[in-house]
């Protein structure tokens, strides 16, 4: 096998991803930027002004971004779980998802806690939690868990991405690429010449990372969720918190994928990389996601509802009566809508499993919504001679539109790194080729998933 | 059929209920009851006179029914041979109880011996018979005395009565009884008789006290056929001090952390970032490796 032309083939081949901006492309980082612009309008308003001008008050002090919060990140933190997982046992099928997988945890990990900073109302203090940090507090755990897995997250990211850019370094000089793309390919492939003891070395540390980017995954976000169980406000003082978070995580992390997997296939064509045999594993991936955090729902609910505890009970009627749609469709219709698309085989389509994928997306925020807010408008503490807007919370233009940003800034930074990188590591082609080579040479059949 | 039998059924239903009823049962009468009056006669710790009379019923088939005689009134005379002197009349209460409660300074009639005579007496209604009970007693003072000398607590009482002259006759011989009041009853500590108007003891024991050490000593004669019932308190901080339990608070909500906290977190951060230079060492590694480049 001719690697060094295999190579070229491949960037050849990769090359109108990389080189082209289509109208449909710069129309829609367009939409992307003027959403961010609109957001940081909101953003400037929401400093001059303050939390006046939100939804959040004395009571529900969090709203819609430490919901977005704790969403990005476990949609992280499930990149990285997973991605982990895929490096780890070397899963013959992972070259098609995982780049999609990295990049998504990474960015995920960058958006998420900018999420945590709007909520701050003195933001001007924030150093305040470097310098007198209290290691005590779950809060300071997070800190140090989100600023540790964030670099984990880049390092691993990097560390995947050494194969390509040394390729794209090496077979670049006639792509239509602007010059400090093609430096940034030099400076950031470091001599790497894919040389028996460099591809060793480079092997050897990136299954290293994804061990503790896979622990790190599951330390975090059960820090995060000590955040909320370790209190004593109604809902959240559970001890099912953590491993229920985690779960979570991992059903909307794999719903991400889903999605992502689906646009990337259609925009950039990639029918040939991308199965729908992909699809399908991960609808099933999704299923028993789907079903394990039912049950962890059902058990969390339903040991509150069997304590009749006051303040449980109040706010279970809440969610009973105020929240009754939105407990509906978090907690009924975005777990059994993908347990039955997947159950069915004629719906296992891959229209059918990313609309399954949707659903769940948007069901476990509402479930995230369902988790803060009502829990929030159920002090110990009633406050006194306040208005309606102090007890109950809706969010207001300025959240959604941060909100949107966040979303806007995660598919505009997908969107260019989809332009810098392949979206499918040629390494991994080259890779998977050269192991089914060896094996025709040793009369093996090829494995099903090999690409 | 069936219509004729359900109404069988439910009227002997009905029947056993009615029967069992006792709320339904025949009147009060005062021939199925047996009548319990007694009388009796305490000097309070403030030295005060409590006369009491309980009156109950009880039924004679069912012991459990017991029915206090509300609102008959308790005559409590003093006696001294066919003299009579009303001391006070009392209603019984819903419990069946009459109480008089005479001050210290009271004077009543005395035989020789110094003895006072006291009856109780309900007269007869058309439901009830005449009702009397006497209680005879000599009018003891009880002084209660507790001293702590070179960490030698001593507890003693000194027992008499008065003469017609006033003079102190003390005691001769009376039992007595020395509690500790605990929380829902009192606990006896020592027993033993007065000699000579005096009875005293060493307090060794090792009872808690309240948060001060405090302690509440009763000296008691309890149903003396001289004495009848006479009763003195009085506080000593005899009690051993129990120190508050300190409850162990979240070390987590202390000033600062528990020292295990640091070296766990330091061992995973050390273990993590340790990884992360390990990774960019090997990326230098990497760089660093002079190879030819592909031909």
């Amino acid at each position: 096998m001719d690697i060094i032309n295999r190579k070229k083939a491949l960037v050849e081949e990769f090359s109108p991803m990389l080189e082209k901006y289509s109208k449909l492309t710069k129309l829609w980082i367009a939409f992307l930027v003027a959403v961010i612009i609109v957001g940081i309008v909101a953003f400037v308003l929401q400093v001059v002004y303050g939390h006046e001008i939100t939804g959040m008050r004395d009571n529900v002090v969090w709203g819609i971004y430490i919901i977005n919060f704790i969403f990005f990140v476990g949609i992280s933190y499930s990149g990285a779980f997973i991605s982990g997982i895929l490096h780890f046992f070397k899963t013959p099928w992972k070259n098609s998802i995982s780049r999609i997988v990295e990049i998504m945890t990474v960015i995920a990990m960058v958006i998420g806690p900018v999420f945590i900073l709007l909520c701050i109302g003195r933001l001007d203090r924030l150093h305040y939690l470097f310098i007198y940090p209290r290691i005590q507090s779950p809060i300071t755990w997070d800190i140090i868990a989100v600023m540790t897995d964030l670099i984990a997250c880049f390092l691993y990211l990097y560390l995947t991405f050494i194969p390509d850019l040394a390729i794209l370094r090496d077979n670049s000089e006639n792509l239509n690429l602007p010059k400090w793309q093609k430096k940034m390919y030099k400076f950031l492939a470091i001599r790497y010449q894919d040389t028996p003891s460099q591809r060793h070395r480079l092997h050897k540390i990136t299954r290293t990372m994804s061990t503790i980017v896979i622990v790190l995954a599951i330390v975090a976000y059960s820090v995060l969720a000590w955040i909320f169980s370790l209190t004593l406000q109604p809902g959240w003082n559970s001890t099912i918190f953590a491993p229920n978070f985690i779960i979570a995580g991992l059903y909307s992390g794999i719903s991400v994928i889903i999605i992502s997997m689906y646009f990337i296939r259609r925009q950039f064509k990639l029918e040939h990389y991308i199965f729908q045999k992909h699809f399908v594993i991960a609808g099933i991936i999704l299923q028993i996601l789907a079903l394990l955090f039912g049950y962890f729902t059902f058990t969390d609910y339903f040991s509150k509802w069997f304590s009749t505890k006051i303040d449980d009970t109040i706010l279970l009627n809440s969610l009973f009566s105020r929240y009754f749609i939105e407990f509906i469709l978090a907690n009924y219709i975005g777990i059994l809508v993908p347990v039955l698309v997947i159950f069915f085989k004629k719906l296992r389509t891959v229209k059918m499993i990313t609309f399954a994928a949707v659903i769940a997306l948007l069901g476990l925020w509402l479930n995230r919504y369902l988790l803060v807010v009502p829990s929030l408008e159920n002090p110990f503490l009633p406050i006194q001679e306040t208005g309606p807007e102090y007890i109950h919370y809706s969010a207001t233009w300025i959240e959604y539109s941060l909100s949107f940003t966040g979303i806007a800034a995660f598919l505009l930074i997908f969107t260019l790194l989809a332009k810098f990188v392949p979206i499918i590591p040629m390494s991994g082609i080259i890779e998977n080729e050269e192991f089914k080579a060896k094996r025709i040479q040793k009369k093996d059949s090829p494995d099903e998933f090999d690409i | 059929m069936k219509i004729n039998q359900l109404k069988l059924f439910i009227s002997a239903i009905i029947l056993i209920v009615i029967s069992t009823d006792k709320s339904l049962a025949q009147g009060f009468n005062a021939d199925n009851y047996k009548i319990f009056y007694n009388f009796k006669t305490v000097k309070q710790i403030d030295n005060k006179r409590l006369f009491e009379v309980s009156f109950v019923t009880q039924n004679a088939e069912d012991k459990l029914d017991e029915m206090p005689v509300f609102k008959a009134e308790i005559k409590f005379l003093n006696v001294l041979g066919e003299q009579e002197v009303l001391l006070g009349s009392v209603l019984t209460s819903k419990d069946g109880i009459a109480q008089l409660i005479l001050p210290e300074n009271q004077t009543y009639l005395k035989d020789s011996d110094g003895r006072i005579t006291v009856r109780a007496k309900f007269e007869a209604t058309d439901a009830l018979e005449e009702q009397l009970e006497e209680i005879s007693f000599k009018d003891l003072t009880l002084e209660f005395d507790i001293t702590e000398i070179d960490s030698v607590r001593t507890i003693s009482v000194n027992a008499y009565t008065l003469d017609n002259n006033g003079e102190s006759i003390p005691v001769e011989a009376a039992d007595i009884v020395f509690y500790v009041q605990g929380m829902l009853s009192k606990l006896k500590i020592e027993e033993g008789a007065i000699e000579q108007g005096v009875y005293e003891f060493e307090y060794v024991n090792q009872i808690p006290g309240d948060d001060k050490g405090n302690l509440t000593f009763y000296a008691m004669i309890e149903e003396s056929d001289d004495f009848a019932n006479v009763i003195q308190m009085k506080k000593a901080k005899f009690g051993t001090i129990i120190e508050k339990s300190k409850m162990d608070k979240n070390a987590l909500w202390a000033d600062a952390a528990p020292i295990w906290m640091y070296i766990v977190l330091s061992i995973l951060l050390i273990g993590v970032y340790s990884n992360f230079a390990y990774s960019i060492v090997n990326l230098f590694k990497i760089r660093n490796e002079k190879v030819e480049p592909e031909s």
